[in-house]
């Protein structure tokens, strides 16, 4: 009977080592060209890749960032229409405006106030950054007839700061009137300039355009009233 | 005694393990060939990428925006105070509405019998309370017959409520008070 057995003593693993030792050379290069392929090759063509998206986004920014750099250039300085929006929604309380609103709008109807009161609230914080609109009340007694009362609510209706009429309490030749004078707090300025900026969109210039002519109205008025003698 | 042959696998055998070793040896260069090329083409690549110009291209632009920042700045709050603007005016009660019902309010205080006074009125752009007093309770009747054909006319009120009739016995006048829904 033959033994099969199979002994890997020192001797056979030298027999072993110079019989097949031409083949160990370039089965180990092939292995170390996989290996280096797979953990340095690879990585290399994903970050090629990427770095192309990357320069491809850092164009599509350098390109609107330009845009932008174009418009604002072409741009007129807006500081009066920003002094101008500030008044008709101001960003805090601006009980000064109230005032000068409600007494030209009684002057323009030819009312008298008689005396009114502010529900003031928080006088000191500014509300931060709301994005609801706030506004203080103010309820004012005013004497005129039935038609001069209509007349005050409209002038009312397109002074500075903007306002809302709630109630009204009508008796003989005078009125109580709860009235919403609207003012929002400035959000946070963060501007990103690699979006696109918009000029003021033709809706925007509707709306500037028709609050500006209800300015120019009271203004013009105004100036009819001062030249009225006494 | 039989010959014994060492010689296991011939000529065949050694070409077999010859090609075998060949075909090894040029894998082995071609592999090591790829990988170079591979590595100078990519390490070529990331050295003459535009990325690093661009980036440099996109700060020198910005620090160009700063001069103009203040327009941009107006421009966001110009946006903003219209947005807000706009959204004030749709939704604030409506002027008009208020006082083209004052108006038709008005024309109903005119038809008041001339022996009542309106003692209060009271407004808000969907309802209306009046309250009336007279020394003659006829006239208030009247006066109450005539909102009712307003309102079965659907011409101011949509609805009408008679919230009270007082007497005041020390003066004997007495008080009607109503309460209409506008239409």
């Amino acid at each position: 009977m033959i033994d099969t057995r199979i002994t890997l003593d020192e001797a056979t693993v030298k027999i072993l080592f110079s019989k097949y030792k031409l083949f160990f050379v370039p089965i180990g290069i092939i292995l170390v060209s996989f290996i280096l392929f797979f953990q340095v090759i690879l990585p290399q063509v994903q970050e090629y890749f990427s770095l192309q998206s990357e320069i491809k986004i850092t164009r599509g920014r350098i390109a609107i960032i330009q845009s932008n750099i174009r418009m604002l250039a072409s741009l007129d300085d807006q500081g009066r229409n920003v002094e101008f929006v500030a008044k008709v929604l101001p960003w805090e309380k601006d009980y000064v405006g109230i005032i000068t609103s409600v007494s030209m709008a009684a002057i323009k109807a030819g009312v008298f106030v008689d005396d009114f009161s502010f529900s003031v609230g928080d006088i000191t914080t500014l509300p931060a950054g709301t994005s609801q609109n706030t506004s203080i009340q103010l309820t004012l007694r005013v004497s005129g007839n039935t038609q001069k009362i209509k007349q005050f609510i409209s002038e009312l209706s397109k002074s500075m700061p903007l306002s809302e009429v709630g109630n009204l309490n009508l008796s003989k030749d005078s009125a109580s009137l709860n009235v919403s004078f609207f003012y929002k707090a400035l959000p946070q300025l963060q501007i990103d300039y690699s979006i696109p900026l918009q000029p003021l969109s033709y809706k925007e210039r509707e709306t500037l355009t028709m609050l500006q002519s209800w300015k120019s109205e009271s203004g013009s008025q105004s100036g009819q009233l001062s030249q009225t003698p006494q | 005694m039989n010959d014994i042959n060492l010689l296991v696998k011939g000529k065949e055998a050694r070409f077999g393990s010859r090609l075998i070793l060949r075909i090894l040896r040029i894998t082995s260069v071609v592999c090591l060939v790829l990988l170079s090329i591979f590595s100078i083409t990519f390490f070529f690549l990331r050295v003459q990428s535009p990325l690093q110009q661009l980036k440099n291209e996109e700060s020198s632009l910005l620090s160009q925006i700063e001069a103009i920042k203040e327009k941009s700045l107006k421009l966001f709050i110009l946006h903003e105070r219209i947005s807000a603007l706009q959204n004030v005016l749709t939704k604030r009660k409506d002027y008009t509405l208020l006082i083209d019902k004052l108006e038709k309010v008005e024309k109903i205080s005119k038809k008041v019998p001339s022996d009542a006074t309106i003692q209060a009125f009271s407004l808000d752009p969907t309802q209306v309370s009046i309250t009336v007093s007279s020394s003659s309770p006829s006239s208030l009747d009247t006066f109450l017959n005539y909102l009712i054909e307003l309102a079965l006319r659907k011409e101011v009120f949509e609805k009408l409520t008679l919230n009270g009739i007082a007497l005041d016995d020390k003066n004997g006048e007495y008080t009607m008070s109503i309460e209409g829904k506008l239409l």
